[in-house]
């Protein structure tokens, strides 16, 4: 059945449709998980690359 | 390890491997200047083509090079020395093992090495950016996985728990790297420096653009995001603007790219479905690449005035700039109205170099001047020179970028015009060429001020480490074990975030999902569509000879210049025949339709003109096309037809799927004979040309007259 559908031309329309919605999906979850992250925890992580090194800064 | 997480302020001294950064970095510079030295060859062999010197410095031979060159060994030696810098930063640890590093490094630079040999020896399989034959493919693919298993080993006994966005960008380059190389490289080996592709025709298209979109998305792209997010704060010495901002730029950025290939196929016999499926996602691409490129230009809020004084934050905002531009241009470039004027065209060169000389060679050049001084415990020795190179390559860019765009539109443009009695304005392709020839020599300008620029940055490198020693380990006060993130949100996301974005192993996992599943969707289809390119009864299999002269044909790089696909403009057909269709390319192992026409399209250039006219433009192209800027190939005329290998091809054609009966492999020496017999007694009796039936010349004159033609409907082959 599976060869039946990705081999016919009809079908494959849905193929756009299927992808748009699963790219909605993750990019809305990641928006909501980006704008829940904690202020705290998102400074320390934007602060990594310059705690880094042994202290030429 | 317990007892180091109780007790936080247990520190150790390690040393950082600085070594192998500057390794990577004189290799960054050195294949730099020879693979922007190539480009500057070829540039000018376009306008004089008079450059081309012998066989193996043709413009064909040569430009795989040059982007290979600038690809894999500046741009690939640039990711390498700048995740090997920050790696071990990020993690807090030296690089898992010194063993490996140093395999890498000298691996890598072998690959260049054959690379650099191979190809204008015409060794090559012609699949864009992949070039390489099959044996340095798997040299590649030993190379990349010790490169990932170095990376993740070093991940895996971190001292800081969270991987910083940069380490996303490193390991989801490695992964799409890994996959697309080795999905676009299957092929069947015939000899040691030939292979066939095992997909074909539209397959093999749609598989080749997969990879060509993806190696700039996962190769240019990606791991220099990877660099900027830690070098440009590095560099500005403020935390990057949101990293709420580069969680939604990472995971949307992997997601997305890998579906927008087939937009290097519209207008073309892939399915409109999978066309419409890579425009779509070319537009959805403008929003985390903005989103990136804000996050860095951002990044330096609040210390814009130190952005007068240093060229290192200059050579960057210029990279970040250059980075927004290419990727608001792309999926402009990927609208169906705006490429049917800039496909094929210089415009699309044009784009890639503003990609390539801007994004990455800027943000190359910000990070050589940043890090070389650190690596040597010393300063720059001259800002007033620095300042210098970074006008220069501004105004190189600005030349070349606009010069291409010029000829590109007006050659566009020239390709489509009627005039008033419904002809084609400019029916000789030729008037399309010399029109821009002006902007060939003004881009050779651009490009030779870029080059001015890097020897430049060459001198005042090489000035501030001399008489220094390199500080190769670099002592580091770090945690004992592993810091934890303080105050862990327990929410559903705090929980994913720790499993999957702090872990490498699962994050690992996700990102090839999330990589995956743009390839999926394409290729699936395409591999499993035989029914869309039904084969057509009138397309037959190439002959001995064709196959052969096919394959001088992939050898001289003729598809660098020479497409094979018809689109369905009226401008087209009326220029060149009938639109293609996927039904005739269904032998075509590897696919031929190549991505720039410098000169016309040649798949129905089959009968069009008479033996002793190819033969007579082969060697020597303006005798038959006055103001051709084609090289001269003379040497066809004189080289033997190696035969050796004949039978070998055509059994490996038949594996593929080619319909040759035993008969037809066995006999295909006599076959290539007699047709070579053929065409040497026409060019006697027709055109007067004593030509010797077993020189490679007559091979090549065979395979395009194969080109467009059909049998009769219903007919037998």
């Amino acid at each position: 059945m599976i060869s039946t559908w990705l081999t016919a031309k009809d079908g494959l329309g849905a193929f756009q449709t299927v992808s748009l919605v699963l790219f909605v999906m993750v990019f809305a979850m990641l928006t909501y998980r980006a704008i829940t992250m904690g202020p705290e925890k998102a400074g320390h992580f934007s602060r990594l690359p310059l705690a880094d090194d042994s202290g030429e800064e | 390890m317990e007892q180091n997480r109780r007790d936080p302020v247990a520190t150790e001294t390690i040393y950082y491997d600085n070594a192998t950064v500057r390794n990577f970095a004189v290799a960054t510079v050195l294949w730099g200047l020879v693979g922007m030295l190539v480009g500057l060859l070829i540039a000018l062999q376009l306008p004089l083509p008079g450059l081309n010197f012998g066989e193996w410095l043709t413009f064909g031979r040569l430009r795989p090079l040059h982007t290979n060159a600038v690809i894999f060994a500046f741009v690939g030696n640039g990711i390498f020395m700048g995740a090997y810098y920050s790696i071990q930063r990020l993690c807090k640890t030296r690089m898992a093992s010194d063993v490996l590093s140093k395999i890498h490094f000298w691996g890598w630079q072998l690959i260049i090495v054959s690379a650099a040999i191979t190809l204008p020896l015409g060794i090559t399989s012609s699949k864009e950016y992949a070039e390489l034959e099959w044996p340095i493919d798997l040299m590649i693919t030993v190379i990349w996985v010790v490169f990932g298993v170095n990376m993740i080993w070093t991940i895996l006994k971190r001292r800081e728990s969270h991987m910083y966005v940069a380490l996303w960008f490193y390991l989801a380059s490695f992964l799409a790297v890994a996959i697309l190389h080795v999905v676009n490289n299957l092929e069947i080996p015939v000899g040691l420096t030939k292979s066939y592709s095992l997909f074909a025709g539209v397959q093999d298209a749609l598989v080749q653009w997969w990879y060509g979109h993806n190696a700039v998305a996962f190769f240019l792209t990606t791991p220099y995001l990877g660099l900027m997010y830690y070098f440009l704060p590095k560099a500005a010495n403020r935390p990057v603007y949101s990293y709420r901002l580069s969680i939604i730029h990472f995971w949307s950025l992997v997601f997305i790219y890998i579906w927008a290939g087939p937009h290097h196929l519209l207008y073309s016999a892939v399915p409109d479905w999978a066309q419409s499926l890579g425009t779509v996602f070319s537009i959805m691409l403008i929003a985390p690449s903005w989103g990136g490129m804000l996050n860095g230009l951002l990044t330096l809020r609040g210390c814009w005035d130190r952005v007068r004084q240093d060229p290192v934050l200059k050579f960057m905002v210029v990279a970040v700039t250059s980075y927004g531009m290419v990727t608001f241009e792309g999926p402009m470039m990927s609208l169906k109205s705006i490429n049917a004027i800039t496909h094929f065209t210089d415009y699309t060169i044009g784009h890639v170099h503003n990609g390539a000389l801007g994004w990455n060679g800027m943000l190359t050049f910000g990070i050589l001047y940043w890090l070389i001084p650190r690596l040597y415990r010393t300063n720059l020795y001259s800002v007033g020179l620095a300042n210098v190179h970074f006008w220069l390559s501004t105004l190189g860019l600005v030349f070349y970028v606009i010069s291409m765009y010029f000829a590109g539109i007006t050659q566009g443009l020239m390709w489509n015009e009627f005039d008033s009695e419904g002809f084609l304005a400019y029916p000789n392709f030729l008037e399309t060429v010399i029109h821009i020839v002006p902007m060939y020599y003004i881009r050779a300008l651009g490009g030779a001020v870029y080059i001015a620029g890097v020897l430049l940055m060459i001198y005042n490198l090489l000035k501030t480490v001399a008489g220094q020693k390199l500080n190769a380990e670099e002592e580091a006060v770090v945690p004992a074990s592993m810091v934890e993130v303080p105050a862990h949100e327990d929410t559903f996301y705090g929980v994913l975030h720790r499993t999957l974005e702090a872990k490498p192993m699962p994050f690992v996992i996700l990102t090839t999902i999330a990589v995956a599943a743009g390839g999926i969707f394409e290729l699936v289809p395409a591999m499993v569509m035989e029914k869309l390119a039904p084969t057509q009864a009138t397309v037959s299999p190439y002959r001995a000879l064709e196959l052969e002269g096919r394959d001088i044909y992939v050898r001289e790089g003729c598809y660098t210049c020479h497409s094979q696909h018809v689109r369905p403009f009226r401008s087209e057909s009326v220029r060149y025949g009938e639109p293609g269709h996927a039904g005739e390319y269904v032998y075509d192992h590897p696919f031929q339709w190549g991505s720039k026409r410098t000169g016309p399209d040649l798949s129905r250039v089959g009968g069009k003109y008479p033996h002793g006219w190819h033969y007579n433009h082969m060697i020597e192209p303006v005798s038959t096309s006055p103001g051709s800027i084609m090289p001269a190939y003379p040497f066809l005329a004189e080289r033997k037809l190696d035969t050796s290998l004949t039978k070998r091809k055509f059994e490996a054609m038949q594996k593929l799927g080619v319909p040759y009966t035993d008969e037809e492999v066995l006999n295909a020496e006599a076959d290539l004979k007699a047709q070579a017999e053929e065409i040497a007694s026409e060019l006697q009796a027709n055109s007067g040309i004593a030509a010797e039936a077993d020189k490679e010349i007559i091979a090549l004159i065979a395979y395009l007259q194969k080109l467009g033609k059909r049998l009769p409907e219903g007919g037998e082959k």
